[in-house]
């Protein structure tokens, strides 16, 4: 007998694992003129966590935004889910953290983790056990009455995150969602991030500054140039998940730190 | 024996009792107008200055109290000018800024006109007032909603138009209609605006309502309020009956802000800093 665990084990490494998203040919000119993203190509299948790793300002921000339906591109196609991005079809498979928490602070943690389920339409009485149990998992059962002020700032990011995660997206796109936090916390947050994503079954497109934080977290790793924005290099990490802290001191990591902090001189 | 003396004296102290704050928090305010009353009575006693052109404090409560049934008539009437202008106020102010934050043509259209219209003086405007209004409550009411109506507009629109992009961006990302995203984020978002807002309001349809009443109460209906005793009180040199109509309207000013501010601290007490009692 094979168990669920072990499918979702292997599935990153199998070839016919389900395209989740399809970027194609996209360039990206803003109205002032712009170029932020040139001949952009990229494929991510389920199950994956691609890191994007670049220079500030080469369009990082910009491409994931595109993935998620808030900006169009100049030229070329992007599929999620197999639908355009702005689709229905597309927006309930893929939630989005932005690099501040973003929490209503007029709303203490419980109800702001309902938002999304809120403004789906998702029928009342099926909040409670959905957000019990993705408040337990981000540790933050205790704190469901708090409201955002009484909060540091790795709960409030934990707060996002759980909201992020309520609505169960096959699709997780997440802006430097620890850039303003501390390391200690950072890390924290890395492992508690692949747990949840292991548990959740989702994919990870995730943008980060943080070369040791990409490594940590990715399967793969997509490296960007400066102005305008391309993909100059992928690097692999070849560790298998579950990570934990351990995975820090393993030659592999060494290994997919040093490709990378290459591939980002050149 | 000194050290134990003084500890105990430490803890009374680190925890002052409910009287004791309310007195500590009184005294200073307390102190400074019995200082102030008693230099104004001082003046007059060393100047001998005419009763008309300054009157003694004593001549003020004197006043009170002689005319109180007439002060409190005025009171009420202005009361309720002031209360129905501030209703309308927050109602049409509000409805305004919706229209000019939904949309940046209609901002721009029409906000050049909102400025014209408070920077216009209303001595100005009162003469056509009074032709369509007639004097009394009705042409009270306009003057003070002209006059209180700009705060309201331009605090609630700088509210509504503020709303963080990503909070905007995490709606649209659920597939929020645009009902959900006025109800849920960005009336609330506004609101600690909207309280600021109001809370000038509250101050200046009072100032309106004394305003609209100077120029176009109509005594005989009744229907002059302070504005109108101010008015024949200064007319007839009775300085210190005006003296006691001014405070009088000072002290309803004063009692709409106190209003505004603890609904207003109601409204935010859980979330928003000015409201927030901080623990450090
Ligand atoms: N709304 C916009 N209008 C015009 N230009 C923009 C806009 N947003 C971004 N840009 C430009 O596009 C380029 C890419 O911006 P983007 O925010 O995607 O970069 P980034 O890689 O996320 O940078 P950072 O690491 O600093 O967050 C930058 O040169 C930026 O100035
Ligand atoms: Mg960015």
């Amino acid at each position: 007998m094979i168990s669920a665990d072990s499918i979702r084990d292997i599935e990153p490494q199998k070839l016919d694992a389900r395209l989740l998203v399809h970027v194609r040919e996209v360039n990206k000119r803003y109205g002032n003129g712009t170029l932020a993203l040139e001949g952009i190509n990229l494929e991510v299948r389920e199950g994956e966590f691609i890191s994007l790793v670049g220079p500030s300002g080469c369009g990082k921000s910009t491409l994931l935004r595109i993935i998620a339906g808030l900006g169009d591109v100049s030229d070329g196609l992007v599929t999620v889910n197999g639908a355009a991005p702005t689709s229905v079809r597309a927006r309930a498979s893929t939630a989005f953290v932005f690099q501040e928490a973003t929490l209503l602070p007029w709303r203490p943690v419980r109800a702001n983790v309902e938002l999304p389920l809120e403004l789906q339409g998702v029928s009342k009485a099926n909040w409670k056990p959905v957000v019990d149990e993705i408040l337990e998992l981000v540790g933050l059962s205790k704190f469901d009455k708090a409201y955002p002020r009484e909060l540091s700032g790795g709960m409030r990011m934990r707060v996002s995150i759980a909201r992020a995660l309520v609505t169960k997206p096959k699709l997780l796109l997440m802006d430097e969602p620890f850039g303003a936090l501390d390391e200690i916390t950072r890390q924290r947050l890395n492992s508690d991030l692949l747990r949840l994503k292991e548990i959740l079954g989702a994919t990870v497109i995730f943008v980060t500054h943080n070369v040791f934080e990409a490594v940590f977290l990715s399967s793969r790793i997509a490296i960007m140039s400066a102005r305008p924005g391309r993909f100059v290099r992928e690097v692999a990490v070849n560790a298998p998940y579950p990570r934990d802290a351990t995975f820090r001191g393993s030659p592999e990591f060494g290994q997919a730190v040093m490709e990378t902090v290459q591939s980002l001189e050149h | 024996m000194a050290i134990q003396k003084v500890s105990v004296l430490s803890t009374t102290s680190s925890e002052p009792s409910a009287v004791s704050k309310w007195f500590s928090k009184s005294l200073p305010p307390i102190s400074a107008l019995v200082v102030f009353l008693l230099l104004w009575q001082g003046i007059i006693l060393i100047s001998g200055l005419k009763r008309f052109v300054l009157p003694s404090p004593i001549d003020v409560v004197q006043s009170f109290i002689d005319k109180s049934p007439e002060l409190l008539d005025a009171a009420g009437f202005t009361l309720r000018s002031s209360s129905i202008a501030f209703v309308l106020v927050i109602l049409l102010g509000t409805i305004v800024s919706f229209v000019l934050a939904s949309n940046k043509f209609i901002e721009k259209a029409l906000y050049p006109y909102a400025v014209m219209l408070q920077s216009t003086p209303v001595i100005a405007l009162a003469p056509i007032i009074i032709i369509w209004f007639g004097l009394g409550l009705g042409s009270i009411v306009v003057i003070s909603v002209i006059i209180a109506i700009f705060a309201v507009v331009a605090n609630t629109t700088q509210g509504l138009i503020s709303v963080e992009n990503n909070l905007q961006n995490l709606f649209k990302l659920y597939g929020a209609s645009s009902n959900q995203t006025l109800l849920k984020l960005r009336l609330p978002f506004a609101l600690p605006y909207m309280v600021t807002g109001w809370r000038i309001a509250s101050a200046q349809v009072v100032i309106g309502s004394i305003v609209g009443e100077y120029m176009a109460g109509a005594g005989g209906g009744g229907q002059g309020g302070l504005g109108l005793v101010i008015a024949a009180s200064s007319a007839r040199l009775q300085t210190s009956y005006l003296f006691a109509s001014a405070l009088t309207s000072a002290l309803i000013g004063v009692g709409f802000f106190l209003l505004v501010n603890f609904i207003g601290h109601l409204l935010l007490r859980n979330w928003h800093e000015s409201a927030v009692q901080h623990e450090n």
